[in-house]
């Protein structure tokens, strides 16, 4: 999939804009990595990225066709690609378990292997039958992620990742974007604070985000 | 959608199934109760004063007139104050009504509204109060100086009255004697009003160690069952607190039907046949007949009327 | 003569769970719905119900009578003084207290769930089944917050249903009639029934809740 955003602004209260004037390229396959002081704009950004925020101005080109433009069915269809992960983690009532798979549920997708490979993975078995408001913060972050991860997207956009996690699961996630870019030719998008060096080995692009606008990018 | 709420879902099922299990139950003893005690396929609607209700005499009419004619007529019964009871009448919310309160029926009447089929029965009302009698009522000539004297001792802080301002017919009354006394205790600090019925009224006159103006079939039944600590009889009057029971049909076009006329009819000559039998023997102090005392009734009822 | 306070009290119970779930059908409806409207207008629409909350039962009983009443708009109808009349009723009664102890959870959560939604790359109507399952203990209170005001009112039971024994008789009005006529005894039995059994539904329907959803 392919990601173009053109001239786009936005502001949450109609007057003052926290974006301004974006103009982004997002190619398959590849890892982008966003940048930028708290309050820049990156979670607005990432939220315009991955279909959740129309932008007050400006389009959202998916695969050539301006999204906002479509009708439903259309978006639904484009959208159903896109997965994005908060950067506080948003959870369910329920268990552990009906956490992982809500994504699935909700998508009426029967296969359950690749929950049960993160699961094991990312040494969560213990959890599963726990409530998901018992969780740590890392913990909940984790489930957050492997929720996405094992929905297997064509684009993934990342929010924090690695805030709140141990650097052993931090480095098994680098691995597993890593292998989405590689193996899927996936298309990864990631806002941080935190400048791995395995992660700048894979970036393709750095984007840099000040005050609502790109101050530079460096490939 | 389904496989995500599944335990909602249960959850939201089971909230059904307590309230359509409940509601059927519910639903089905209703039935129940409406088939066995009374198969009816004819329902009609009676507001009836709260004093009748409670001496069971209705009831007991019902039940006698439908054993007589075999008709297995359903009487719903509102009992109400003859206030309320006589609106419901007027707005055809009920068709036939058994109340006590003459002037407010001939106001009706004369709006066309009602007709009076029958005045079947009556008993008498009487000034209650403190065994002390702190106004000296018992020695009244009449009721209209008992309440005169009333005004005066509690004016004096020596005593209390309490009115139950429902505009039933025990509270009509009390009104129109108070009209006849030419004094207004409205708005006295000794005069309270209760806003309930009959009963409640007595027991809280009882309470306050405060005259009222009761029905003598409510006081004697409450006085049975030994309610009351202090409440004695205190004054009759057979001239101002006669209590006539009039029959009346509701002339609202809900009620115009020849189904409805005629079973109020049928009722209507039911109660002045063997319905005065009934009276006589069962209910003699309670509810009199009206049998051999009908000109005397009569004139009561014009004279009560027009006391406005 | 005086009819068994069994009956009487699942008479209560059927005709108050009746209208209590009609109640809290629409009111969730109805929150579903205002959740999504502007924020000024869903505000203002609570307004009017939280007003609402506070109009005695029987300003409602009243209302309903002038409707249904042989003479009002809906007299052709024929359900005065029938279960019917007190259940229409008591939907008003409790629908205003449905809607403002739900209403408020809808619309803070709503966004969190539509992001959640959307971040998931599910359409966006999948929102409200979540949103419920999300709210189920407040949707449970709510509904047992209504039950208890449906079963517990008496305004409307008595001037829109009547008290006829054996027909409309609830627990309410067989305490006021019974009560009016001296009866205390039997009245307090009422009470008491009254009492024990909306603490039991609560309690039971808490459990239930419970086992289902909170572990
Ligand atoms: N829902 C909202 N309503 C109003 N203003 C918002 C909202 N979300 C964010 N903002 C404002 O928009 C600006 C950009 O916020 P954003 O969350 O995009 O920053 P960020 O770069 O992700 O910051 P951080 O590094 O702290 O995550 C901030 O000034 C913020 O206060
Ligand atoms: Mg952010």
């Amino acid at each position: 999939m392919e990601i173009n955003l053109k001239n786009v602004w936005h502001s949450y209260d109609g007057s003052t804009f926290v974006l301004r004037n974006i103009d982004l390229l997002f190619r398959n396959s590849g890892v982008y990595l966003i940048v930028g002081p708290n309050g820049s704009g990156k979670t607005t950004l990432l939220k315009i990225t991955s279909l959740i925020i129309k932008p007050s101005r400006g389009e959202n080109i998916i695969n050539g066709k301006s999204f906002w433009s479509l009708d439903e069915r259309e978006r639904e269809n484009l959208r159903s690609n896109i997965i994005y992960v908060h950067d506080k983690p948003i959870l369910v009532r329920g268990n552990v378990r009906h956490n992982l798979e809500l994504g699935m549920k909700l998508k009426k997708k029967r296969d359950r292997t690749l929950i049960e490979y993160y699961i094991d993975r990312y040494k969560l078995r213990d959890l599963e039958r726990k409530s998901a408001n018992k969780l740590s913060a890392g913990q909940a972050k984790v489930i957050t992620l492997i929720r996405a991860l094992s929905l297997k997207p064509e684009v993934l956009i990342l929010d924090e990742p690695f805030t709140f996690l141990d650097s052993q699961r931090s480095e098994m996630l680098i691995e597993d974007i890593e292998d989405i870019v590689e193996k899927e030719k996936g298309l990864v998008i990631i806002a941080t604070h935190y400048m791995y060096k395995e992660l700048k080995e894979i970036s393709t692009q750095q984007i840099e985000i000040i005050n609502g606008e790109i101050q530079r990018t460096q490939q | 959608m389904f496989n995500i709420i599944n335990k909602t879902a249960i959850f939201i099922i089971s909230l059904l199934v307590i309230a359509v299990a409940v509601g059927s139950l519910g639903y089905y003893i209703w039935k129940e109760n409406q088939s066995s005690s009374m198969p009816a396929k004819n329902v009609i609607i009676v507001s009836t004063t709260t004093s009748l209700y409670q001496i069971g005499v209705l009831d007991d009419l019902f039940n006698s007139f439908n054993n007589l004619t075999n008709m297995n007529i359903s009487f719903n019964v509102l009992a109400k104050g003859s206030g309320e009871a006589l609106r419901l009448l007027a707005d055809g919310s009920a068709c036939i009504g058994f109340v006590h309160a003459p002037s407010l029926e001939l106001q009706y009447m004369n709006q066309g509204k009602i007709e009076r089929l029958a005045i079947f029965g009556y008993n008498e009302f009487i000034l209650v109060g403190p065994k002390s009698d702190p106004a000296n009522v018992s020695q009244a000539p009449n009721v209209i100086e008992a309440f005169k004297r009333i005004y005066e001792a509690g004016e004096r802080g020596d005593a209390k009255f309490v009115s139950r301002a429902d505009l039933s017919g025990t509270n009509v009354r009390e009104l129109q004697i108070w009209n006849l006394t030419k004094l207004n205790p409205d708005g006295k600090s000794w005069y309270l009003k209760s806003g309930q019925g009959m009963s409640q009224t007595l027991l809280m006159a009882d309470n306050l160690n405060a005259y009222t103006l009761t029905d003598i079939g409510t006081y004697l039944k409450l006085a049975g069952q030994n309610k009351f600590n202090n409440l004695v009889i205190l004054k009759k009057d057979p001239l101002y607190l006669i209590n006539v029971y009039s029959m009346y049909l509701s002339k609202s076009s809900n009620c115009d039907n020849p189904n409805t006329w005629y079973i109020a009819y049928k009722f209507k000559d039911f109660l002045m046949d063997q319905g005065q039998q009934i009276l006589e023997t069962k209910y003699k102090g309670l509810v009199d007949p009206a049998k051999g005392s009908e000109s005397m009734l009569q004139q009561a009822w014009e004279t009560l009327a027009s006391l406005g | 003569m005086v009819e068994s306070i069994f009956s009487v009290t699942l008479r209560s119970l059927y005709i108050s769970s009746a209208a209590s779930f009609f109640a809290f059908i629409s009111a969730v409806i109805l929150s579903l719905i205002a959740s999504r409207a502007e924020k000024k207008k869903a505000d203002a629409i609570l307004g009017i119900f939280e007003a609402l909350v506070g109009i005695p039962t029987t300003a409602i009983g009243l209302l309903i009578y002038m409707l249904l009443f042989p003479g009002g708009p809906l007299g052709s109808l024929r359900i005065l003084y029938t279960p019917l009349a007190i259940i229409i009723g008591e939907i008003f009664v409790a629908l205003p207290i449905a809607y403002t102890t739900m209403f408020r959870h809808f619309q803070s959560l709503r966004g969190t769930m539509r992001e959640l939604v959307l971040s998931l790359g599910v359409p966006e109507k999948h929102t409200s089944s979540i949103l419920l399952r999300e709210l189920s203990p407040v949707l449970v209170s709510s509904y047992l917050t209504s039950f208890s005001r449906a079963i517990g009112e008496l305004g409307v039971a008595l001037i829109a249903g009547g008290g006829i024994e054996g027909y409309t008789n609830v627990l309410t009005t067989a305490i006021a009639i019974q009560s009016s006529i001296g009866n205390y005894e039997y009245a307090i039995w009422l009470g008491l029934i009254l009492i024990f059994m909306t603490i039991v539904l609560t309690l039971l329907l808490k459990f239930i809740g419970e086992y289902l959803i909170w572990k």
